[in-house]
């Protein structure tokens, strides 16, 4: 799985843009996105109360303010400002982050049966490649192939020049917003396993096959230079060449919603809170009789 | 830029949404080899440039005290339709005349010409790329139409040009969640684009098992038509003249963009689903799991209950000692 502490470093040493006071999209990319920030502050909410602060306070100063919002807020429960995905898309439910949100929503709202199906949609999109070094599950919505079964580079010429959508690979951020929903409707084994996955794409994380290294490729002067960060996406060399408008590089947005899916499974799987009140209970009565026989006994 | 009309699903799977058809073959001027295609230029001052809006390309104006132009090849268009001319600009025009313009022609061959319209790109420096666009009526008796970017008169500048585009008023288009469909269903459908000298039926239709169409098609005089499938490897149903009205039955073996093109004038295109698809898609709701600690509470107890009695009773002992 993912090293949080790792994670926060990419963000904080790497990617904090200290002159903006905000965190950059990636590095080589000086944009600083509200919506990348705003993910960040729910994040520094809970381990960096001061830097959340610094945060929210430059808001309305980040590229785009306030693109995302609306969006995103659901993941902290704001089902006030949370615009539903049928709105944003007739047809979201091909698409695994609208659904993902949605079941928030619905979680959130209360409304069991319905964050029930979008359970099952998300569960349809599941997908575990043959040919990926290792186990994994990725997931796989209209947005990863948009609809072609394999690519040639003229097929991306003509995507281009035909203003068409463009695919984006199997998508990290769509994996940690599943294992949110996964742990909300107590299936830890599928929160897992996303989350074991998102471990893989960690730059520099020794249980990835992948990125242990770096990625020599992209930065092959210093390839460990996003050490920590969550890489964003996987393109499975079966559809053919790789997008040239894939970078393949760790970000903001996708490091921060894999930290908060992490963080979630970490504090859900701890055993502890549901351990020791049994275990002080069944101290107090095994005091009390101890106590009563040893009485007893003199 | 006007917002299009809101998306509404009009049935179970089918999705009306609004979109603007732009007519100028490879707007975005990423396709070609030497040069892009569909387009012509002027002898000198005219460069097919490595800086984009979007995608790799642009088409590039570098003049000194000089003429130039780009023109793309002239598409058809509807006399008395709204057209929205756009493109975005990026350099710097220094001195004389930077226009984006659209010419109006009596034919398809571009040779009689009616009028014309310009945007004008003032002289100044765009160091970001600066969105140009204007509304203009095709006239009366307009039937094709062409777009230059270009400097008519001793210009100085290094102005690049991307993403052009005359844009149509808004038009529905159906995106299909076949998978989702009662069958029989029947869909005529309107041209959403044109590329080359082809016309494009549908926009997106997606579906993910095996299914057989039914494709309609009536052209004014005699026309052909061809399908083109999902991943651009093969043909549905290869390229194919016909006249008047005519069926084709199309095995179509799943994922992706379901696209009759034709050439010639048409009357009308539908797809229809005359059998029920192959393997629908089921999504019965998934059902909350249960997280089972009760082992671990138990062993907590047991422990507590057996380290707390010993405690009790040693606290005892040694009180009562």
């Amino acid at each position: 799985m993912m090293d949080v502490k790792e994670a926060l470093q990419f963000l904080n040493n790497v990617l904090w843009d200290e002159a903006r006071q905000g965190y950059r999209e990636c590095v080589g990319r000086d944009y600083v996105w509200f919506i990348d920030n705003f993910v960040a502050w729910i994040v520094m909410r809970k381990y960096d109360p001061a830097k959340a602060e610094v945060l929210e306070r430059n808001f309305k100063s980040y590229d785009n303010y306030p693109y995302g919002f609306s969006r995103w807020c659901i993941l902290y429960g704001d089902t006030e400002n949370f615009t539903q995905s049928p709105k944003v898309l007739p047809d979201y439910m091909r698409y695994a982050d609208l659904v993902a949100l949605q079941y928030l929503y619905h979680w959130y709202k209360g409304e069991s049966e319905r964050a029930k199906l979008m359970y099952a949609y998300l569960m349809n999109m599941l997908v575990k490649p043959a040919n990926f070094p290792g186990d994994a599950v990725f997931i796989e919505d209209l947005a990863t192939r948009v609809g072609y079964k394999t690519f040639t580079d003229e097929t991306y010429k003509w995507i281009l020049a035909m203003g068409k959508p463009r695919p984006e690979g199997h998508t990290l951020y769509k994996l940690a917003l599943l294992a949110m929903c996964s742990m909300r409707h107590n299936r830890f084994d599928v929160a897992k396993q996303c989350l074991e996955t998102i471990g893989k794409f960690q730059v520099g994380n020794p249980q990835s096959e992948l990125y242990r290294n770096g990625d020599p490729n992209l930065f092959p002067e210093n390839p460990l230079i996003e050490k920590g960060g969550i890489k964003t996406e996987w393109w499975n060399p079966d559809y053919g060449p790789k997008p040239p408008w894939l970078e393949t590089k760790a970000n903001v947005e996708t490091t921060c919603l894999c930290i908060l899916a992490q963080t979630e499974y970490s504090e859900g799987t701890s055993i502890w809170p549901s351990v020791i009140p049994w275990l002080l209970i069944g101290t107090a009565l095994g005091f009390g009789a101890g106590y009563a026989f040893g009485r007893k006994k003199s | 830029m006007s917002a299009p009309p809101p998306s509404v699903e009009v049935q179970p799977g089918v999705v009306l949404s609004y979109g603007r058809l732009n007519r100028i073959p490879n707007s975005s001027v990423e396709v070609g080899v030497d040069f892009p295609d569909d387009w012509y230029h002027s002898v000198s001052g005219a460069f097919w440039a490595d800086v984009a809006h979007l995608g790799f390309k642009s088409l590039l104006l570098n003049v000194s005290d000089g003429v130039a132009d780009w023109r793309c090849k002239a598409f058809q268009v509807l006399a008395g339709m709204d057209y929205t001319l756009q493109a975005w600009v990026k350099g710097e025009a220094l001195r004389g005349e930077f226009f984006i313009t659209v010419r109006w022609w009596r034919d398809l061959a571009a040779t009689d010409f009616i009028s014309e319209d310009n945007i004008p790109i003032p002289l100044g420096s765009y160091p970001d790329w600066k969105l140009f666009e204007e509304t203009f009526k095709a006239p009366a008796e307009a039937l094709a139409a062409d777009v230059l970017f270009r400097c008519p008169t001793p210009s100085t500048g290094k102005v690049y040009a991307d993403d052009f585009a005359l844009l149509t008023s808004w038009l529905p288009q159906y995106r299909i969640c076949i998978e989702q469909q009662p069958t029989p269903f029947k869909l005529t459908l309107n041209p959403v684009e044109t590329y080359s000298n082809a016309c494009t039926y549908i926009y997106e239709a997606l579906q993910f098992y095996p299914l057989t169409v039914d494709l309609t098609v009536r052209a004014k005089d005699s026309a052909s038509i061809e399908v083109f499938d999902a991943d651009h490897e093969r043909f549905l149903l290869p390229r194919t003249d016909f006249t008047g009205e005519q069926t084709f039955r199309v095995r179509w073996d799943g994922g992706g963009v379901f696209e009759p093109r034709t050439v010639g004038e048409i009357d009308y295109i539908t797809l229809s689903f005359p059998f029920p698809s192959e393997k629908p898609k089921t999504l019965s709701p998934v059902e909350f799991g249960e997280v089972e600690t009760w082992k671990y509470s138990l062993l907590a107890f047991l422990a507590g209950l057996a380290g707390g009695g010993g405690i009790g009773y040693g606290v005892r002992r040694g009180r009562t000692r």
